[in-house]
């Protein structure tokens, strides 16, 4: 072979060879650049052209934050960028709705990069000017967001309606002067026809009855809502020179600190509030009230659970927002879940939505979620998982007693049929029969050390502060009515350890009466008594989050045997 | 070669290849483990990091006292692994829902892959469910920690010349002389978050504790099918490979994997020999069939040269027989002539006397 | 017939033997007294090392060209190779009892190592199958090398027996090398999860058994080429008419082999659809591995091969036995465990890179000696008999 092939085979070789080093090299460097991208919560994705077709270039990753920062140290406002219609910024960038594709592609072509290089000529720092097209289309942005959901929880609503900034635009009938309350100010409901937004008194509900997550033909999606009515509002106060006003910026709804700082001012205002305040003002909610099926159709027997009395205020407190139960509208479950499931209510029927312990929104669902604190976990993880409620515990709801409502004989009483006022009375006098303290024995009933010493081997006999512990798990109980409804039988709390006894019994079974051998094929599922006592306390030690003593902390439960 | 050596040859080559008992994967049996045989079931969700199952596991083997103590938490830091001084051990794992542990020992797999691969049989599966070695038999070429695909067995690399290798053995001599009820490290542990019984009452139990308790348990039983089924079966509540344990395995056991290139070197042994042996016939073959045509062509060439050689022989006699003929034609012309002539000379001479 | 006897013992290449062979006792001390341990950097993620990559794979792997030459003469029927066979043969056996040699350093316990084949034969494992055909192998290779040493040692009779047994010890002889090449590859089949997908394969006993056949017929030329000069004094008339016609012959059938294996490492990869690997790190080392070690030195050796070019293959000799060996290292070392965070993986220790050092050198001297006295490269003119 010539020498010119041997040179042309040599240099394709060392080619190959480059191409593949300089391919190592780069692999081996993949994977840093993911671990620096700055975390922002005011991401906004401009792609607006998506709605005209496919998109030629990645959609834009604005930093809305950034911009109005910028703005602000040259005293600008939100009019810089955006147009104003009857009093309210338009959220739409520089334009009223979009026209023609091409039209609202000059519309940010040329203003975005217009004011960059306004400000360029001025000599300063700006964003990407003409023909840096990927500085803005970037299809792997170097930011991620940890924007977080914004929203108005019953303590923050208490703040809007009790301060002066925000007046009713309402007369009152009777008096002639600007009511008190000061609802109309954002509640409105909306008729169709003339395609406008009107106040209607009792109807306050919340947003999200109408404002979905997405927009429909009938109303805009909640995002669009809360930052047309929420912003421009705070943004109107803010330049009449109100000081304390409500977050301009996506970081002072959507960002965590802003919402630790808010969820601290709110429970200022709460706790100045005072106890016996109502977050939410009375609007039409009963106080106290009868939960019951509505009413059957003509004729049929009605068939049901006796009803629920239920402390509607009490309830109020300790929720964050209404939405917690009345997850749809602020109307009574009965409405959508009937008995036999409708189309409205999802074909959900009354008593899965009532009962269901995977739901929130359903009272058990919700209580049970009250369980999974520290404070509680400790027994109730050690209890069995239920899909339902044990059919003991039902009266605890569903109270029977007796009624002095006039009823016909044989007949339920109709608690559909009653008003209001009638319920309360009918529930009050329900509820006077049910025990809403936490009860257990006897202080001198209950022992103070119990010696657990079946099994001593490499350690001495374990000495339980028994009495101290369960005076303390009474401690936890006490400050929640619903725990003091649930443990008002005496021998209630003792059931989390000495489980698989008799309910009230005073001396509950030995341990080693069921737990003896380990690993007994007959009994697959049953551990052996040494488990049984470590599994038993150190399960309620690690869900209450004690730090001593500590599962491993083998000494601090029993002294090691000397040798 | 001759034609008999040949044959006897082949003959040999198919009785190899008949040789050997019935393959089982041919005949539909299949073998679902033994039906008795006990394993251990680990919770992770119980287990809480104490290192008494290392302890127990160190005693009851008497194996050597570790560096640090079992009782020091703070090793629980670092990822260990088994080595040769311990057969188990509990790391911790930052999980999703908190700290979570796993206890590392040999999972004694349904079909294990060390006791498929060790060439001198140095492993057993035994009935009761554990696989254990025998250090009487080991060479010590360490593919069994090669095959293994959790890297459980260690060695020995600090003895010269009677290296082991260790690894758990759920203290099956211990449990056969009756010492034992359960393997060391079951009985120690005081949550019982390792369960000791038959395998498939465990993944009964297993079962259970998941249907009972959905939100605690990963929807799987580690063990169940991986790498074609193990007797230690694994709970967790953390995914498992935030455990340490593969997701990757696949449910495949190694024996199956290594069948299908075990399964050609009986057909090897029998094919090769007649394909080679069949390639050597037709180059010896060739060899002499060009051996022939060249001795036909040389025949051929010789017999032409030698026809060549006769015909030109005929021809110059034929040649010389003219000559000849013709020379002996041309001496009695001249013969007959010469005689003519003095005949007529004589006549004259006659007459002149006469005349005179 | 030697020269050797008369020139002086302290030739260069007898220092730096003897400076390896010393270094390498002194390690072989070290191994039987402080362990495995304290002699190399195995621990118990990597119970194999260079020991097993490059003693036992690389060896037996460039030992393959006594088998195919072999076969090339005595059942292809290829006489024109006549005077390679012997060399080659020679090479085989030396490179195969090395390998033996070498494993008694790697084992556990060496003197067990008669016991898979004759106290409890293992026969689930392919390591069993390796070592069952090795020995095998080694025993027909001694017998194929013998005739050299008898007519060497002039015992006529037992020399002529054995030549008689030449065809059948060939067959058995490549039957054994197909298992046994072909069952080193299979040893890792058994290790899915701790090889890079793109070296492992359920095919991977058949890329190490057609991988082979290049490697012997490339380590025929290469180190043919090494022991022409020195020994050029030993070789006849009829080796050195025929080395150009082995070289060329050669050449060509590597070309078509490593054609061939290049095909089948492509069937590998696609095996499992694992194309997407080769836009890694990983597949940037593999495609290195497969363009520039098997691609090129196929193509070099029929470029080679038609221009009879010898001294362009001599270099895609050396290139190929270089691709072979980093085929087998990539397997068996840099691929495996290839998921371990980097401080866990395995780097081999000087004292192991001694002993092969060693093994290596002890086997170049058993060559020297025999090559220098026994009709390797000439045939003894008692026994010129047609074959």
């Amino acid at each position: 072979m010539e020498k010119g092939r041997v040179l042309l085979l040599s240099a394709g070789a060392m080619f190959v060879l480059a191409v593949v080093s300089i391919l190592i090299l780069e692999a081996q460097g993949v994977g840093e650049a993911q671990a620096n991208a700055a975390v922002r919560t005011d991401m906004v994705t401009i792609d607006t052209m998506k709605a005209y077709g496919k998109l030629e270039l990645p959609p834009v990753t604005f930093l809305h934050d950034k911009h109005t920062m910028a703005l602000k140290t040259g005293e600008k406002d939100c009019k810089t960028c955006h147009v104003e219609k009857d009093g309210v910024i338009v959220t739409k960038f520089k334009r009223e709705k979009d026209t023609t594709q091409a039209e609202v592609k000059v519309v940010y072509h040329k203003n975005c990069i217009g004011c960059h290089t306004d400000m360029a000529g001025k000599g300063q720092k700006t964003g990407p000017l003409d023909g840096a097209c990927r500085s803005c289309h970037d299809a792997k942005p170097k930011v991620s967001s940890a924007k977080l959901d914004g929203g108005l929880n019953n303590a923050l609503h208490y703040r809007h309606t009790s301060t002066k900034e925000l007046p009713s635009t309402l007369k009152d009938e009777a008096t002639g002067e600007l009511r008190k309350q000061n609802c109309d100010r954002c509640h409105h409901e909306y008729n169709k026809d003339t395609k406008k937004t009107f106040y209607a008194k009792g109807k306050e509900g919340t947003c999200r009855s109408c404002h979905e997550a997405k927009a429909t033909k009938e109303s805009r999606s909640m995002s669009q809502a809360a930052h047309d009515s929420c912003v421009n509002c705070h943004r109107t106060l803010a330049l009449k020179g109100v000081k304390e006003t409500g977050p301009t910026q996506c970081a002072g709804c959507h960002s965590k600190e802003a919402q630790a700082k808010t969820a601290a001012k709110n429970k200022e205002a709460v706790a100045k509030a005072g106890e016996g305040a109502r977050l939410i003002l009375k609007a039409g909610q009963p106080d106290l009230t009868l939960v019951s099926i509505e009413k059957p159709a003509e004729g049929a027997k009605p068939m049901a659970m006796s009803p629920v009395a239920f402390n509607h205020k009490l309830h109020e407190k300790n929720v964050d927002t209404c939405r917690a139960c009345h997850h749809k509208e602020t109307v009574a479950c009965g409405k959508c879940h009937t008995v036999q499931g409708v189309k409205e209510g999802g074909f959900v029927q009354l008593e899965q939505a009532m009962h269901r312990a995977s739901a929130k929104q359903s009272c058990v669902g919700c209580h049970k979620t009250k369980v999974a604190e520290p404070k509680c976990a400790g027994c109730h993880g050690l209890m069995k998982e239920r899909k339902q409620p044990a059919s003991a515990e039902c009266k605890k709801c569903h109270i029977q007693g007796a009624l002095k409502v006039p009823a016909e004989p044989g007949q339920m009483p109709a608690y559909w049929a009653m008003k209001p006022e009638e319920k309360a009375a009918a529930a009050a006098e329900l509820v006077k029969g049910r025990g809403d303290k936490a009860d257990i024995f006897n202080t001198d009933d209950i022992p103070e050390k119990v010696t657990i010493k079946s099994l001593v081997n490499e350690y001495e006999a374990s000495e339980m502060p028994h009495r101290k512990i369960v005076l303390k798990l009474m401690e936890n109980v006490k400050d929640s009515k619903m725990s003091g409804v649930f443990h008002s039988d005496p021998g209630t709390v003792c059931q989390a350890c000495h489980h698989n006894g008799v309910a009230g019994a005073k001396k509950p079974p030995k341990c080693s009466n069921c737990h003896g051998k380990p690993f007994d094929s007959k009994q697959p599922g049953r551990p052996g008594l040494k488990a049984a006592y470590h599994a038993q306390c150190m399960s309620c030690h690690k869900a209450m989050d004690l730090k001593k003593p500590l599962n491993t902390d083998c000494v601090g439960c029993h002294k090691e045997k000397k040798k | 070669m001759k034609r008999r050596q040949f044959l006897g040859l082949l003959g040999a080559a198919g009785i190899t290849a008949t040789l050997g008992t019935e393959a089982q994967a041919a005949t539909g049996h299949t073998f679902d483990g033994y039906p008795n045989a006990k394993g251990v079931l680990f919770d992770s969700t119980r287990c809480i990091g104490c290192r008494k199952c290392e302890a127990a596991c160190n005693k009851v083997n008497k194996l050597p006292a570790p560096a640090k103590p079992f009782d020091d938490l703070k090793v629980l830091g670092n990822e260990r692994r088994t080595d040769a001084k311990a057969y188990t051990v509990v790391n911790k794992y930052a999980g999703k829902k908190g700290p979570a542990f796993r206890k590392i020992q040999c999972n004694h797999c349904m079909e294990p892959a060390c006791a498929s691969v060790c060439f001198v049989r140095a492993f057993t599966k035994n009935p009761d469910g554990s696989v254990t070695y025998d250090a009487s038999l080991c060479v010590g070429c360490r593919y069994c920690m090669v095959a293994c695909p959790f890297n459980i067995p260690a060695y020995e690399y600090s003895d010269p010349l009677t290296p082991r290798v260790m690894k758990c053995t759920m203290c099956h001599d211990q449990i056969k002389k009756g010492e034992l009820t359960a393997p060391g490290c079951v009985g120690a542990c005081p949550k019982e978050a390792l369960v000791y019984g038959k395998r498939k009452d465990l993944i009964e139990i297993a079962r259970e504790r998941i249907k009972r308790n959905p939100e605690r348990y990963q929807d799987h039983v580690y063990g169940e099918k991986e790498m074609g089924g193990t007797n230690w079966l694994y709970l967790s509540g953390e995914e498992f490979k935030d455990i340490g344990l593969r997701e990757d395995l696949g449910n495949v056991s190694v024996p199956t994997m290594t069948s299908g290139p075990l399964s050609v070197v009986p057909m090897v042994a029998a094919l090769w020999p007649a394909l080679l042996g069949g390639v050597w016939a037709m180059n010896k073959r060739k060899e002499k069939v060009a051996a022939d045509e060249q001795k036909a062509a040389v025949r051929a060439a010789k017999a032409e040269v030698k026809a060549e050689a006769a015909a030109k022989l005929a021809k110059e006699l034929e040649k010389a027989e003219k000559d000849k003929a013709q020379a002996i034609e041309r001496e009695v012309k001249r013969a007959l002539e010469e005689a003519a002539a003095a005949q007529k000379e004589a006549a004259a001479a006659n007459k002149d006397e006469e005349g005179a | 017939m030697s020269t050797e006897n008369n020139k002086t013992l302290f030739t260069p290449a007898n220092i730096i033997t003897g400076i390896f062979l010393a270094i390498g006792l002194v390690i072989t001390v070290l191994r039987f007294t402080k362990g495995l341990g304290y002699v190399t950097n195995l621990d118990d993620n990597n119970p194999w090392g260079i020991w097993i990559s490059f003693d036992l794979l690389c060896g037996v792997a460039l030992a393959a060209g006594g088998y195919t030459t072999s076969s090339a003469c005595y059942l292809f029927g290829m006489k024109k190779y006549h005077s390679a066979v012997r060399p080659a043969i020679l090479t085989a056996f030396l490179g195969y009892s090395l390998v033996v040699f070498a494993l008694h350093y790697d084992v556990g316990r060496p003197y067990r190592l008669v016991y898979p084949l004759f106290v409890s034969p293992g026969t689930t494992s392919l390591l069993f199958e390796v070592g069952l055909c090795v020995f095998l192998y080694v025993t027909v290779l001694a017998i194929e090398f013998s005739p050299a040493m008898f007519e060497w040692l002039g015992m006529k009779n037992l020399r002529n027996k054995i030549h008689k047994l030449t065809l059948a010890l060939t067959v058995f002889g490549v039957v054994l090398s197909t298992l046994h090449q072909s069952s080193l590859g299979a040893l890792y089949i058994a290790v899915p999860s701790k090889i890079h997908p793109l070296w492992y394969s359920p095919y991977l006993a058949v890329l190490f058994f057609v991988s082979s056949i290049p490697a012997g017929l490339s380590m025929v030329i290469f180190e043919g080429t090494l022991a022409h000069k020195p020994w050029h004094h030993m070789m006849d008339k009829t080796h050195l008419d025929e080395h150009e016609g082995v070289i060329l012959g050669f050449a060509r059938g590597a070309s078509i082999a490593l054609a061939a294996y290049f095909c089948v490492k492509l069937v590998a990869v696609a095996y499992d659809n694992n194309w997407h690997y080769l836009a890694t790190g990983w597949g940037a080392w593999w495609l290195l591995e497969v363009l520039g070690f098997v691609a090129l030195p196929s193509l070099l050796y029929a470029i080679g091969s038609r221009e009879k070019n010898i001294k362009l293959i001599k270099w895609t000799a050396a290139l190929t036995v270089f691709g072979i060996i980093l085929n087998r290292f990539n397997v068996s070392i840099v691929a495996f465990n290839w998921q371990l965070p980097a401080s866990q993986r395995y780097f081999p220790s000087w004292m192991e890179i001694g002993i092969s050092i060693f093994v290596v050198t002890v086997g170049v001297t058993v060559y020297r000696f025999i090559v220098s006295r026994m009709p390797i490269f000439f045939e003894h003119p008692e026994y010129k008999d047609a074959h």
